[in-house]
């Protein structure tokens, strides 16, 4: 059928025959039939087939189905009269089938439930169990037992059996003395020993001692020296004969307030701690006041050493000044240095190439051994709806 | 005459009549839509009285954009699927004895019936939709969720090959 002589197709000859053709070119198909034997035969057979399918008959239904339908017809129609009477007119007749099963609702309502009890039920047993332990009472002692009185075992001589306890103060000045020394020296061991005689020497003592020696550099020494406060200045000048001085540093701070404060607050400490005592040995409360005044006693008590502590160290630092050293031994460079060799590199390269193998081979495994089991469930999970999906996709296509 | 339309929308509004007129109109071509594919005609009797209760049920989900015509013979293709779906797989569904109360030929609706057979099934369906319950091209398409052109180019394969099919055999004369 060429397009010269068939300016149409001929299925468009079918859909003219079946009237699904628009007008515009239903009347071009209608003008063709009638110069185009081709088609008209074409159009022809069409109908053929269509009377020759006619010809299967089927037998009408038997009347037993008109009376079925019927019947249920008038039901429905007795039951929506009912039902108009109580609901407004016009209301949608519910679906047979829920969008949801009720199973679900059943289910979801009753975790909810669950949910809701454990919820509010927790708050409420920690609450009755506090309140039952505030409510228990306490018995009182019996008279024969003897109590014994409370008192604290570590006051520094000034308890007094009942007397107030009166802050240190410092008959002047507390002064603490840092120095700092740094010294280059050609013979280091020799020079180093000489310190130190120099430190027992005047009741002093090495707090702190570090010596290095690396290559292709001399020795060096960094100490910290504590010598007694007065002793300070004969130390640096005898420290300064041993070697060439780089540099020196001396620092006062004056601790005096800090010295009284904290002597004073050792003092109130100490008298609360007093009180306390005597509060729990005059009264007899319940077990929880008793056990809140015993906590509040070794707070006291806490403080109190800590403070204690605190003083102490100042006092030694007042005593004690502290004086840091630092040698340097004068540096002769070696005319000859042995680089690494190949061989070494080389192995050291295969060292660390076996090792980045080793690192992403653990770390790809790592990576399964954490997500594996995630990437696994989900997609187990997704599998079916996803498959689902795209088989309905492909069939819509 | 009151359109169909206009019964199901009586219908809607609670008239019983609306509903007998609907059902006599419809129920004898709902009848023949599952007779000519179903085997047992008790069969196809519970499938069109299923059709008529669910039209029953859910009338209040049709909505007049599209014929109801189309809208009952979709709930009637829909549970012709599902029946399908409860058969036994490899049953041959078409392979029934037609009435002989059919008002025709019954060698000549023998010869259609096989006919039909040998042609796809997808080409089958649409010509029959068409040639037996006056579908259009579009109410085709949406039942069988393709496009129109599909339709249209199946139905004129179906056509042809079913007119190669009714051609009359050559017959061999020998004189005696």
């Amino acid at each position: 059928m060429s397009s010269s002589t068939h300016p149409i197709e001929q299925d468009e000859v079918m859909a003219y025959f079946d009237g699904e053709l628009p007008a515009d070119r239903a009347s071009t198909v209608a003008a063709h039939l009638e110069h185009c034997a081709e088609c008209r035969v074409l159009a022809a057979d069409f109908r053929l087939v269509s009377d020759r399918l006619a010809a299967w008959q089927v037998a009408p239904a038997a009347a037993a189905l008109a009376e079925r339908v019927n019947a249920a017809a008038q039901q429905h129609f007795e039951h929506g009269k009912a039902r108009e009477s109580r609901s407004p007119k016009f209301a949608p007749e519910p679906s047979s089938r829920p969008l949801i099963p009720r199973w679900v609702w059943a289910v979801a309502g009753t975790f909810v439930f669950l949910l809701f009890v454990v919820a509010i039920s927790i708050p409420n047993l920690l609450r009755s169990r506090v309140a039952s332990n505030q409510g228990l009472p306490v018995p009182r002692v019996p008279a024969e037992v003897q109590v014994v009185p409370f008192r604290s075992d570590r006051q520094g001589g000034r308890e007094g059996g009942g007397a107030s306890y009166v802050p240190q103060q410092p008959s002047g000045p507390m002064i603490v003395r840092t120095a700092s020394l740094s010294l280059v020296s050609k013979d280091f061991d020799q020079t180093r020993a000489a310190i130190e005689a120099v430190v027992r020497r005047h009741q002093g003592y090495t707090a702190q001692l570090n010596v290095s020696g690396q290559a292709g550099a001399g020795q060096s020494l960094t100490a910290t020296y504590h010598v007694s406060a007065d002793q300070l200045d004969a130390v640096l000048l005898e420290i300064k004969k041993l070697g060439h001085m780089e540099q020196e540093s001396q620092a006062s701070e004056v601790v005096t307030d800090q010295y009284v404060d904290l002597s004073a607050r050792l003092a109130n400490a100490r008298r609360t701690e007093q009180r306390l005592g005597q509060v729990l040995e005059q009264r007899t409360g319940r077990i929880p006041d008793v056990l809140a005044v015993e906590r509040e006693i070794a707070r006291v008590r806490e403080e109190i050493e800590r403070m204690e502590a605190q003083l102490k160290n100042l006092d030694n630092r007042v005593q004690f000044a502290s004086l840091q050293v630092q040698l340097r031994e004068e540096y002769k460079a070696q005319t000859e240095f042995a680089p690494p060799s190949a061989v070494s590199r080389l192995r050291n390269a295969v060292v660390d190439g076996y090792r980045s193998l080793v690192e992403s081979a653990l770390g790809l495994l790592v990576f399964l051994l954490s997500y594996g089991p995630v990437l696994l469930f989900w997609g187990a999970i997704l599998y079916l709806p996803g498959r689902f999906a795209w088989r309905r996709l492909r069939a819509s296509r | 005459m009151t359109t169909d339309e206009q019964l199901v929308q009586d219908f809607q509004r609670g008239s019983s009549e609306a509903f007998t007129e609907l059902f006599r109109r419809y129920h004898e071509r709902i009848f023949a839509f599952f007779r000519r594919r179903v085997n047992d005609a008790g069969a196809a009797e519970d499938l069109a009285q299923e059709v008529f209760l669910g039209v029953l049920r859910g009338v209040t989900r049709y909505e007049p954009r599209a014929p109801f015509r189309s809208y009952l013979f979709g709930v009637a293709f829909n549970l012709l699927a599902a029946h399908r779906r409860k058969k036994p797989p490899g049953e041959n569904r078409t392979e029934e004895i037609p009435d002989p109360a059919g008002g025709g030929n019954l060698d000549a609706a023998l010869w259609m019936r096989q006919a039909l057979n040998r042609l796809e099934d997808s080409a089958r369906e649409i010509l029959m939709l068409r040639e037996y319950e006056q579908l259009s091209y579009e109410d085709i398409a949406g039942l069988l969720h393709v496009p129109v052109n599909t339709v249209r180019s199946r139905l004129f394969r179906a056509r042809l090959d079913l007119r190669a099919l009714l051609a009359p055999p050559k017959t061999v004369t020998s004189d005696k």
